[in-house]
């Protein structure tokens, strides 16, 4: 059975920690399990934004020109659908480079998710905005 | 092996916390997969379209087999120890196709007349 855990954190004889890993060895369960806590903490995100395109689309009364909810309810689920592909792969991503002892790649999603709910709320302001 | 010791009823590492911190992380994912399940219900009963009762039943199924995974990783994780645990990744791909069919269907339900 291959050494796994405990090799990382504990390893400070190593001159070339800096250096990528040549193989890739499992990291502290600590750190997988957390890599997912993280990801599934992105997919209640993405969750949330889905479930507040339903409300929008069929459980709230029409709030702008005609139309509207569908829109609105539209964005909501598409930026919920793109969270959940990125969290995909940004679980893949870190889970690699954890594995290979390697730096962890940079994330747009909180770019992503910051300029998305904005475009919603700016979406939502102007066609109420135009409704009056 | 079993990480659990049933002479003196304790976790023979320390696999425990982050684990239990884990299984409720994939909890509250199913909690979150039940709130969307029940809003397309009431949004079914509103408007009465039979298609929308499909989707809201296949919620309620991502649900449980949210919570499903999420019992099968504790056991594994615990019952491996510490030192085995493998990135989940079947599970993992599992609920980023349940989301994003959550996704899809509520934006089929964006469009109008369905």
């Amino acid at each position: 059975m291959s050494r796994t855990t405990g090799s990382r954190s504990g390893d400070t004889s190593s001159g070339a920690a800096d250096e990528p890993a040549e193989v890739d060895i499992e990291p502290d369960y600590r750190f997988t399990l957390a890599n997912e806590r993280t990801f599934l903490a992105w997919n209640r995100t993405a969750l949330a934004l889905i479930a507040g395109g339903v409300v929008v689309t069929g459980l709230v009364p029409e709030f702008g020109p005609e139309g509207s909810r569908h829109i609105v309810g539209g964005l909501l689920a598409v930026l919920g659908i793109v969270v959940a592909v990125m969290a995909l792969r940004r679980w893949q991503r870190v889970q690699r480079a954890m594995r290979r002892d390697a730096d962890l790649p940079p994330s747009r999603l909180p770019l992503l998710l910051t300029v998305g709910l904005v475009v919603v709320t700016l979406a939502v302001a102007v066609l109420i905005v135009v409704a009056r | 092996m079993s990480a659990f010791d049933p002479r003196t009823r304790r976790l023979q590492d320390r696999s425990g916390l982050p684990a239990e911190r884990t299984v409720l992380s994939w909890d509250r994912t199913a909690l979150a997969m039940l709130v969307n399940g029940a809003l397309l219900l009431l949004r079914a009963n509103r408007n009465g379209s039979l298609l929308v009762w499909v989707p809201a039943g296949l919620a309620l199924l991502a649900a449980v087999a949210c919570a499903l995974l999420g019992r099968r990783r504790h056991r594994r994780t615990v019952v491996a120890g510490s030192a085995n645990v493998r990135a989940d990744t079947v599970g993992v791909t599992a609920v980023a196709g349940m989301v994003v069919a959550f996704g899809v269907v509520t934006l089929l339900l964006a469009v109008p007349e369905i």
